[in-house]
């Protein structure tokens, strides 16, 4: 079973740092299907929970994921795969 | 009742409220034209809406001389009939909220109609500062945050 | 008084004379050009002559709203200001939110001209179509907030908007900016030293005047309903909750916050000066908007223990917090606070306040400053309290180095020598924003062509690197595939900053705001036109809006090519073009010369452009219609 690592960016009542979860995942499972599984169990206050789950952006070991294929990439050990909305400027 | 409330701590001074209400009622985006106007204190990063509150005796039916203001009891509401009113502001002086004011190309008055029982300022405020309910929900609302200050729980209103 | 949308009204102010006058635009010219920033090129080229001095009576100030400023148009409260620009000797137009443009327009103006210079310090009080200069001698060395609080209790009225400027652009610092309704700011380029050196102080408007639209129906429920999508879109959200300082983390995590004057990408504790961390540990006490937008990623805060002393006013926004913080190397929450309120009250631009003060650091850490010459501070990255003290020095040019750095870093390297150009982040004269061009190449060649210099708020490929489904989408509209959505590609991004500089246009010029438009794309092309149809009541495609978008950025490269500008100044800063990044997920990328080349070969064919020089061709000119006025560039 792989061992993971996520960071989240928005969740719960506190936002800022790093926000590091540690996890370990059924072989085989995809970046789509540990979305699902993030989304399903995070409570109603959360931000990635509440929004437009097409405007998530997910990195995979530092690299944006276009979502085509990359949704569908298993997950291997070590990985760290980060949920945020990117904006920039200001 | 149904009545406007504010949670100032909500408003952003956006002023969309005034850009919704001057259209809606005068056809142009005027906010010296609107119903609703926010009142700004910047050094402290604090921002006021004035709407009318729809008093059940209100100070701008009574001290009108023509009865051009009056209460619809239909929604209730004060409307302001613009025929009949003679342009003395004596309503907008009246008002204990300044939320009663003056046309002066028209010559006539005008205060808030809750736009016939939806108004256009709450669904324009994206904020949810501006709120449209029962009054006394407003009082449930803040018995409950006062009693959950005492019983050591996070406050929900 | 109503006023139809597309009738708009110049007012025009000589303050060498005292006279002021106004002027019908034509329906067609708002057509052609789209009003705000597109007009108001227009009337800097044919009005300003080549060469002038940028500092001289010769030099007009153009504010402009943008057509749909002070409708119900979502996010639509945007003003552009337009000059020669000081710092760089070429086109600058800064953009700015607030209040200031909606309340022009109430009072009757869509354009304030603003040439010559006043015998001594005035300001202007614009109320309900008339215009009076008033003395502003009391005014003159206040910072920008006593200015406005002075200026509205002396003319009786709390609802006057300000456009301000404080010390810094009263002592023409290089890098000095305009204050509209304290919260906002038309920062970059020394526009605020052209009002200083005209001896303007303020801009003071009020107006009770009404807008009206053509097709008042269609043009509210639409508008309403796109305000309604922004309200849904998490980027706006996003926004809302922790401001434009919330991308922080996201930064971090991609190893692409500049550090340390652009040589490194991260800096440990920058988690401290997050959009997250004001609002989690207490800074954040308030949100701001800007006229008709329900996004309201303003900030306000107040410091808690109060290191530098008690702040309580506008808090820092994303570039802030890099260029006073991490390009400082500085992580301190009060400290970037109290630097941003200084900056907002003399009236400086936090961007250039940033990066000048880190390039002094890093000239210092290299022995080409001494301390001597520093006038005893230490100026090691890190040291905040010198950081603060600069800021004052710099708004007063106090001092030698005060004085050196208040004319940028572009001159100011030139005086200091050695290498220390090799580390000047700029270009043009203007300096680079805290955005690493080596690891995103749209951006990159959008900094490159940019007309006012290296920086993103006159072109910004936010949808380069494909963040979203929505800018996914969107690449593969302008390129033919999605997977052109690749910051790391040079393929296609001609494309991509060429699609970006027309929609930018266009937003400037019915004076939306950019992030609604190129983060978010609640607002687009499409329903801009509609929205610009509506209110003139016509029918207006996005073809068209698109190409008057086109046509405003040829003009402004006009403008330029007069002023001497050619191909080899289309470049980014040394660093960014010699220095690989050195560490994190993107080390080793660079946007070096070759490819650089590689894609303004790519632009300017394009664009129909002289590759060689850079000049549009006859041709160009001819199919947007631009043959006649910008006919004087192709004789060259």
């Amino acid at each position: 079973m792989p061992h993971i690592r996520l960071r989240f960016f928005g969740l719960g009542s506190r936002a800022s740092g790093s926000h590091l979860e540690t996890r370990f995942v059924p072989e085989g499972t995809t970046i789509q299907e540990l979305l699902e599984s993030v989304r399903s169990s995070a409570d109603d206050h959360d931000f990635l929970a509440r929004m437009n789950e097409r405007q998530v952006s997910i990195l995979l070991n530092g690299k944006l994921i276009r979502r085509a294929e990359g949704l569908q990439t298993i997950l291997g050990q070590e990985d760290v795969v980060t949920f945020m909305v990117l904006v920039t400027g200001g | 009742m149904d009545t406007l409330s504010v949670d100032v701590e909500k408003c952003t001074a956006c002023r969309a409220c005034e850009l919704a209400c001057s259209y809606t009622h005068e056809g142009v985006f005027a906010p010296h034209l609107a119903r609703i106007r926010v009142v700004r204190f910047m050094d402290q990063g604090l921002n006021v809406p004035i709407v009318c509150v729809n008093c059940a005796r209100p100070a701008c039916v009574d001290v009108c001389p023509t009865g051009a203001v009056h209460i619809d009891r239909s929604v209730p509401v004060v409307r302001i009939n613009e025929e009949e009113c003679i342009g003395c502001g004596e309503c907008v002086r009246a008002c204990p909220f300044g939320a009663a004011d003056f046309n002066d190309d028209k010559e006539v008055a005008f205060m808030c109609d809750l736009c016939g029982g939806e108004p256009v300022c709450v669904t324009h405020c994206i904020y949810g500062a501006l709120t449209f309910e029962p009054v006394q929900t407003i009082a449930q609302r803040k018995r409950r945050a006062t009693a959950e200050a005492y019983a050591g729980r996070e406050i929900t209103a | 008084m109503i006023r139809d949308i597309g009738s708009q009204r110049i007012l025009n102010v000589d303050l060498s004379s005292g006279e002021t006058w106004v002027e019908e635009l034509p329906q067609e010219e708002l057509l052609r050009f789209l009003g705000g920033r597109g007009v108001a090129a227009r009337m800097l080229y044919e009005r300003v002559p080549p060469g002038i001095d940028p500092l001289g009576p010769e030099n007009i100030l153009i504010f402009s709203p943008g057509t749909l400023t002070g409708t119900s148009a979502p996010s639509s409260g945007r003003s552009s200001v337009t000059c020669k620009g000081p710092a760089t000797g070429l086109y600058l137009k800064v953009n700015a939110g607030g209040h200031l443009g909606a309340e022009l327009k109430y009072a009757g103006f869509d354009y304030l001209v603003i040439r010559g210079v006043a015998e001594h310090p005035v300001y202007l009080w614009i109320k309900d179509g008339e215009v009076e200069i008033r003395d502003a001698r009391h005014l003159w060395g206040l910072g920008t907030r006593e200015a406005d609080r002075l200026v509205k209790e002396e003319l009786g009225d709390d609802e006057i908007q300000t456009g301000l400027i404080g010390p810094a652009g009263e002592n023409k610092v290089l890098f000095s900016c305009i204050i509209f309704s304290q919260f906002s700011s038309a920062s970059r380029g020394g526009v605020g030293a052209v009002m200083g050196s005209k001896n303007l102080k303020a801009i003071a408007a009020r107006g009770s005047g009404a807008l009206r639209v053509a097709e008042g129906e269609e043009f509210f429920d639409l508008a309403a309903q796109i305000r309604q999508e922004l309200a849904q879109d998490p980027e706006m959200e996003f926004s809302y909750r922790w401001g434009t300082a919330g991308s922080i983390p996201g930064c971090v995590e991609l190893g692409q916050l500049p550090s340390y004057n652009f040589s490194r990408v991260g800096i440990d504790g920058a988690e401290k000066l997050s959009g997250q961390y004001l609002e989690d540990e207490g800074y954040l006490t308030g949100r701001e908007s800007c006229f008709s937008c329900s996004t309201a990623c303003h900030r306000f805060v107040r410091t808690k223990v109060h290191r530098y002393g008690e702040v309580q006013d506008s808090g820092p926004e994303l570039e802030t917090v890099c260029s006073l913080g991490a390009e400082c190397g500085i992580v301190d929450t009060e400290a970037v606070i109290k630097g941003n309120q200084l900056c907002n009250d003399y009236g400086l631009d936090t961007i250039s306040a940033g990066h000048v003060i880190s390039w002094a650091m890093e000239c210092y850490e290299k022995g080409l400053i001494s301390e001597k010459q520093a006038d005893g501070l230490d100026l090691h990255f890190g040291n905040d309290v010198s950081m603060l003290e600069l800021i004052r020095r710099i708004a007063s040019r106090e001092g030698l180095l005060g004085d050196l750095l208040a004319n940028g870093t572009k001159q100011a390297a030139e005086e200091v020598g050695g290498d220390s150009w090799k580390w000047a982040i700029q270009a043009k004269g203007l300096e680079q924003s805290a955005i690493d061009t080596r690891m995103a190449k749209g951006y990159a060649l959008a900094f490159a062509v940019n007309p006012r210099g290296p920086d993103h708020l006159m072109t910004e490929p936010i949808a380069e690197s494909g963040p979203t489904e929505e800018a996914r989408h969107l690449i593969g509209k302008i390129t033919g595939d999605e997977k052109y959505a690749d910051a790391t590609l040079t393929e296609k991004r001609a494309d991509i900053v060429r699609w970006h500089e027309d929609c930018y246009a266009a937003t400037d010029g019915l004076g939306f705001c950019a992030f609604t438009s190129t983060a978010s794309y609640a607002v687009n092309p499409d329903n801009m036109a509609q929205l610009l149809g509506h209110a003139l009541g016509i029918q207006f495609s996005e073809e068209q809006l698109m190409l008057a978008g086109r046509r405003i950025v040829t003009l402004e490269r006009c403008f330029n090519v007069r002023e001497g500008a050619r191909r080899e100044d289309d470049v980014l800063p040394w660093r960014m073009m010699n220095e690989p990044v050195t560490e994190g997920p993107q080390k080793g990328l660079i946007t070096d010369k070759e490819e650089l080349d590689w894609m303004l070969d790519q632009y300017y064919e394009m664009h129909g452009w002289d590759p060689q020089t850079g000049i549009p061709t006859p041709k160009t000119l001819k199919d947007l219609g631009l043959l006649e006025s910008c006919g004087d560039i192709v004789t060259d």
